[in-house]
């Protein structure tokens, strides 16, 4: 048991040390809650008016859809690319700090994936209790809705944090095409907001074409976001749930697979910038 | 056995290069030319425990990628790098846990929190027992006199207090191999000679084997007995600091003022006469000419008010070397 505290303890201390950076910059925070819930309220409407003034069949209700939009406001901060927070990696990378990173004697990709995690965890849970209560305090037709029952709400939790385990793995693949410094940040970026779109944050996936259905749902990255909502407000029923999980994880593995080995090739050609 | 063993060590990076302006940045899209840069050739050297050696050369002649080949952070094309019977980049994990290293013009400090949080996950990193860490982190900061600093957040620090901040994190799991790349860049005069006393003093308190690449002299005179040039990549000169002076400026100046303006004429063993006024320099080599003989010609032919005799300057001399060098 201490063994194992023992070999936690770096990954911990790199949590605790983000969160409270993070936490520090109240102005930043606040200002990110505003603005988070403001889009809330523009996303929603624009939902409304689709519903309003569309027509045809859509797999969610307005109201699921409105409250899928806000409980995207909430869990989006677990996206890769999302709130700035990959940065702590990012920028040593790109900027050639990453000489320190590799001086600290811990496995390379544990150490990124812990500090994605950090970066991740951090916003998330400093924007929860804020936007939850500014989505339910909406009034009207853009307000946010309760989840579909307490058991839903647990089965989005879950399934979140195991997609928060795809997430970090993305932000690692997003890493090792850093690492390749001639290619510049472009091709991490669009790899990034690509996957923030298949995670369904721009639209519910669900709202997506009935043909791409399918696609959409079995794809690496809705697990990320989108299946985890459908759980909240009840499009999904909760016996899918097991089945969610494994394929989160399965994809999860595969994705942590590959950044382990594409870091691990990058690490040994790196070019160390400046200085 | 030596600590450290570098046996033709080589390491070429490819930079990719274009054209300026618009145009080039658009032809670059369609046709990008690289070239290679052998930052460092076939370099080998030995280093024993507790030696403090110096580092130096022209910007671009392959320092930092030295120090970042034996810190293991770098992988070298061809050629063995051990270090503490350790191969630095494939069991980079164990090897660096016993080393430290400063970058001068990078920092390991969390930019944002006091210098204490940043210290505080390095604990926790390199496994630093409680116990150890407190009493590692008293001594350091009271030896370095940057107790009042530990809370300061990083970003609002001076130079001299943040790189006091970076010795200390370098030091905290006590390593027993400390690089440091530039670490006086940038300081002023005073924080720079507490640096020097520092590192003197951590070399030879606990023996802590040092390689240290400047660009300022006065850290090489005042900190390192054994010195090694690179240029180009390759080891130019590895030795003391004698016989560097020796080799590269074998001469003595001897710097005199004359009471009255007058002209010197018939000096034997003179390299080279410089006036300036009443102030005279005279370059002599002391292995053909004593500095006495020197001076008590100067007297017979002249009044003099004052005198000095001076090495060449460190300073020159490397810039003399880096010429002749063609670096």
């Amino acid at each position: 048991m201490s063994t194992i505290r023992m070999r936690a303890r770096p990954y911990l201390s790199i949590l605790r040390k983000t969160l409270t950076g993070k936490m520090q910059y109240r102005a930043a925070t606040w200002s990110q809650l505003v603005t988070n819930a403001f889009w809330g309220c523009a996303r929603s409407a624009i939902i409304v008016a689709f519903y309003r003034y569309g027509s045809g069949m859509a797999a969610l209700t307005m109201e699921q859809a409105v409250t899928m939009i806000w409980v995207q406001q909430i869990g989006m901060n677990l996206l890769p690319g999302m709130g700035g927070m990959d940065q702590a990696v990012w920028g040593k990378i790109v900027k050639g700090d990453v000489g320190y990173e590799l001086l600290r004697p811990m496995d390379v990709y544990s150490h990124w994936y812990a500090s994605a995690a950090a970066g991740k965890i951090a916003p998330f849970l400093l924007a929860v209790g804020p936007m939850t209560l500014a989505g339910l305090l909406v009034p009207g037709e853009i307000g946010m809705g309760l989840p579909a029952s307490a058991w839903h709400l647990l089965a989005c939790l879950l399934t979140l944090s195991t997609g928060l385990v795809i997430s970090c793995a993305v932000i690692c693949i997003g890493y090792a095409m850093l690492m390749n410094v001639n290619a510049g940040t472009g091709p991490a970026n669009i790899f990034m907001y690509a996957t923030q779109i298949l995670a369904g944050s721009v639209l519910p996936l669900q709202l997506w074409p009935e043909s791409v259905q399918g696609l959409m749902k079995y794809q690496p990255f809705s697990g990320m976001l989108d299946l985890p909502l459908r759980f909240f407000v009840g499009s999904e029923p909760l016996s899918a749930l097991p089945g969610v999980i494994l394929m989160q994880l399965i994809w999860a593995g595969a994705l942590i697979f590959i950044g382990r080995k594409w870091i691990g090739r990058n690490l040994k050609k790196l070019t160390i910038q400046g200085g | 056995m030596p600590q450290i063993r570098l046996e033709e060590v080589c390491k070429r990076y490819v930079i990719a290069e274009r054209e300026p302006g618009f145009y080039g940045a658009l032809r670059g899209l369609v046709k990008r030319k690289t070239c290679v840069v052998q930052a460092v050739d076939r370099i080998s050297f030995s280093l024993e425990e507790g030696e403090l050696a110096g580092y130096i050369g022209p910007n671009g002649a392959g320092k930092s990628t030295s120090i970042k080949l034996m810190s293991g952070i770098l992988c070298p094309d061809s050629g063995e790098i051990e270090v503490m019977g350790r191969t630095p980049w494939k069991q980079r994990e164990q090897h660096v846990a016993d080393i430290g290293v400063v970058f001068g013009q990078k920092s390991q400090l969390w930019w944002d929190t006091p210098a204490i949080d940043s210290f505080e996950l390095l604990r926790d990193i390199y496994k630093v027992p409680q116990r150890d860490y407190k009493r590692r982190l008293d001594e350091l900061a009271g030896r370095l006199d940057a107790e009042s600093v530990l809370n300061t957040p990083v970003r609002q620090m001076s130079l001299g207090q943040r790189m006091k901040c970076e010795l200390i994190a370098a030091l905290l799991h006590g390593p027993r191999i400390l690089f440091l790349d530039e670490p006086t860049i940038g300081l002023d005069a005073v924080t720079r000679i507490a640096v020097r006393e520092f590192l003197t003093e951590l070399n030879r308190r606990e023996g802590v084997t040092m390689i240290l690449t400047t660009h300022d002299m006065d850290d090489v005179e005042a900190l390192c007995r054994r010195v090694m040039v690179v240029g180009h990549g390759k080891l130019l000169f590895d030795g003391g600091m004698d016989s560097l002076r020796k080799t590269y400026a074998p001469n003595r100046l001897l710097k005199i003022r004359l009471s009255r303006e007058m002209e010197l004429r018939g000096l034997q063993g003179a390299e080279s006469v410089k006036r300036n006024g009443p102030d005279v320099v005279i370059s002599f080599n002391p292995e053909k000419i004593s500095a006495e003989r020197m001076i008590a010609q100067v007297a017979g032919l002249a009044p003099i008010a004052d005198l000095t005799v001076e090495s060449t300057d460190v300073e020159q001399m490397i810039a003399d070397m880096y010429r002749e060098l063609q670096l």
